[in-house]
């Protein structure tokens, strides 16, 4: 837990204009992409909230909730309506993306949005995809007023902690989506559930059915080779699945693991567009949303034992590229890294990130890679677990020197 | 309870309404129109006297398509009682980190209250609208391939029903089998004023899990005739999150259609030569 992204420090705007952009983008690109007016088209008995999930309390609650408690005082809109309803909810995301009040656009769109999908509930499903969309938005819409960029004006930079929390928010809301999507798995079916999940079995069965065009959509060529992977593919797939979905609330507190749980996320949810039709790659957005962003943006203080050939040379080659100026070096003899170091006698190459605690060796050069371009490549390979444990072994193997002064 | 935190109590709260509704639930659906599944529970397993009652448990479903998930629904309803059970008695052991997330959360009262509502959620199986208790799990163990070994004569039929029909995909399954087949499938062919017909699919329609339109020949056809005037948007801008098959509706330019044919079809496949071997129309929908 000592790398929770803690929501009470401050840090850059950056990551939530991110947010800002990605979201309201996303919502420009579903709802132009989408038609909610035929729902004006439908009679009235169709409207009856039939699909188990949404069924098992009486449906004046869930109505609550998707705003369609307004048809028990109003008749159903036509689709007129509609149409001119979805074009509004696209003006205002114009409006949210530019940065005029965003704040007021998230909260309209959260309600316009939840009450399109309140359409979707009351005929016959429960969700389109857009879950964590309307989750982010609503996080949007309690958002400080001054952590939104707008076009129209020179945007504030500085630290704040009105930037920090929604992000943790986003973490915090996307971890629990998709870990208790991992939980369903073991409530619905059990802990064998990757046994049973014979996605070999699907993959024939969507093969069968593309060959008519009134069926599913699915790539033909992706089932055929899950087919001939057979059975074992399907458990492997199905452990990997289990696993990503249960660990995923570890993006809070793993930061490491963020961009392995975020691919294996989009991985399932490509696979599944491919085999079975079920397009959630638009949660990709949200995913992407997930990683640290601001980590290129924070400065960090490198704290170095000056009379060590290794890290001095070290700390002036990283500060020699480093073109964004983000790093601080302070020789260990330096009184005034006194006040920044916790002394442990740990270490004493020691990197101390704004909103973050103090880091030692891999840890700490993790740090360092993300803020010189020259090691971006470097920050990316250290986010797979396997290839840091690879490395840090290879060093203590054939450069010990650097392993000893700069890992341990 | 005096001293219990609020995540636990909402823990509490929520598990035992996940216990005690889906049961409700279930009831709920044997008294729904008029004892339609009670009838048919009594059928299979006898019990009259024991379970006529239900009829009179107040219902709050209606309306065709309700399905009776019993086995969903007594897992869900398990895992809220042993949750209770595991919350009563092992709360010595759950109060250190059910606290410790509390003390740290409860600093920002928005993210607090919204864990606390999501908590709710996961361990009542309440649907809210705009969040749920996360994707459902299951498996396709019962899934079972349509094909039948051997082919079939082939049968005479409407040439537009080719059009209706996948032909490269049917070549890449006819590759991966080693015997001659048969399968079974649908087709819908949508007919104009000028009786020019086009393969369609419920994708058309831009609703999820369209089916049940289809038993309502007034309300589909008037769906259909809503949809295709905008069929050019359609094609254009919503290409990619339609479950259905792609239909290339670009050359397609009328304004209504007249009459939509729901076939049966079977193809069949030495290896060599795939063919339409036979064609039965199921249902015609008129305007």
């Amino acid at each position: 837990m000592n790398d929770l992204y803690d929501y009470r420090k401050k840090d850059y705007p950056y990551h939530f204009w991110l947010v800002q952009f990605v979201v309201f983008s996303y919502c420009i690109i579903r709802l132009a992409s989408r038609d909610y007016s035929i729902y004006g088209e439908l009679p009235i008995e169709y409207f009856n909230y039939t699909r188990p999930f949404l069924s098992v309390y009486p449906s004046f609650l869930l109505e609550i909730f998707n705003t369609h408690f307004v048809y028990w005082f109003v008749d159903y809109p036509s689709s007129t309506t509609l149409y001119f309803f979805q074009k509004i909810a696209i003006s205002l995301g114009v409006l949210g993306l530019i940065g005029v009040f965003p704040k007021i656009c998230a909260l309209c769109l959260f309600i316009m949005l939840t009450h399109f999908t309140g359409f979707i509930q009351a005929t016959n499903a429960e969700i389109e995809g857009g879950t964590l969309l309307l989750a982010v938005l609503l996080i949007l819409s309690f958002s400080s007023s001054s952590s939104f960029y707008c076009l129209f004006k020179k945007n504030e930079t500085t630290r704040k902690n009105d930037n920090r929390w929604p992000i943790f928010f986003v973490f915090l809301i996307v971890g629990i989506f998709y870990t208790t999507s991992g939980l369903n798995k073991l409530i619905d079916v059990g802990p064998w559930w990757p046994f049973f999940l014979h996605l070999e079995r699907l993959a024939q069965v969507s093969l069968e059915n593309s060959l008519f065009l009134e069926s599913r959509r699915v790539n033909a060529v992706f089932c055929l080779t899950v087919l001939n992977a057979g059975y074992m593919w399907s458990f492997i797939a199905g452990i990997i699945t289990l696993v990503g979905e249960l660990a995923f609330i570890a993006i809070l507190f793993y930061p490491k693991y963020r961009l392995l749980l975020v691919t294996n996320m989009f991985i399932l949810h490509y696979f599944v567009y491919l085999s079975a039709g079920i397009n959630f790659l638009g949660s990709t957005f949200i995913l992407l949303l997930c990683l640290d962003w601001n980590s290129f943006f924070r400065g960090a203080t490198i704290i170095y034992d000056p009379n060590c050939i290794e890290k001095r040379n070290f700390v002036k080659l990283t500060k020699r590229f480093d073109l964004f100026d983000r790093l601080t070096l302070i020789s260990s003899e330096d009184p005034k890294s006194k006040d920044l170091v916790t002394q442990n006698g740990k270490s004493n190459f020691v990197v101390i990130e704004e909103s973050s605690s103090e880091r030692h060796g891999s840890h700490a050069l993790a740090i360092i890679f993300h803020k010189v371009p020259l090691f971006w490549s470097l920050a990316f390979l250290s986010k797979i677990p396997f290839i840091e444990f690879l490395a840090v072994r290879l060093c203590n193997k054939f450069n010990n020197k650097f392993y000893k002064s700069l890992l341990v | 309870m005096k001293r219990a935190t609020w995540l636990y109590k909402v823990l509490l709260v929520g598990s035992f309404l996940g216990f005690l509704f889906p049961v409700l639930s279930l009831f709920s659906r044997l008294s729904a129109n008029e004892g339609k599944y009670l009838g048919k529970l009594i059928e299979s397993v006898g019990y009259e006297n024991l379970l006529g009652w239900i009829i009179y448990f107040p219902s709050w479903h209606y309306g065709e398509d309700i399905g009776f998930p019993y086995n969903l629904y007594l897992r869900w309803s398990v895992y809220g009682l042993i949750s209770l059970l595991v919350l009563f008695f092992f709360r010595k052991k759950f109060s250190p980190l059910v606290n410790r997330i509390e003390s740290y959360l409860v600093g920002n009262k928005k993210i607090y209250i919204f864990v606390l509502f999501a908590v709710f959620i996961f361990q009542s199986k309440f649907f809210a609208g705009w969040w749920f208790h996360g994707i459902g799990g299951w498996e396709f163990s019962k899934y079972k391939s349509k094909i039948i070994w051997g082919t079939q004569a082939p049968a005479k039929y409407p040439q537009y029903l080719n059009s209706a029909v996948h032909w490269e995909n049917f070549v890449l399954l006819s590759c991966a089998q080693k015997k001659p087949f048969t399968i079974s499938g649908k087709a819908l062919i949508a007919f104009t004023e000028t009786n020019c017909t086009i393969p369609i699919n419920l994708g058309l329609l831009e609703i999820v899990f369209p089916n049940r339109f289809m038993s309502d020949q007034k309300t589909f056809i008037k769906l259909i005739n809503y949809k295709i005037p905008m069929i050019k948007d359609y094609q254009s801008l919503y290409p990619e999150h339609n479950p259905y098959a792609r239909i290339d509706y670009n050359e397609f330019n009328v304004s209504k259609i007249t009459k939509v044919e729901y076939w049966d079809l079977n193809l069949s496949s030495d290896g060599y030569v795939n063919i339409i071997s036979s064609a039965n129309m199921k249902k015609v929908f008129y305007q």
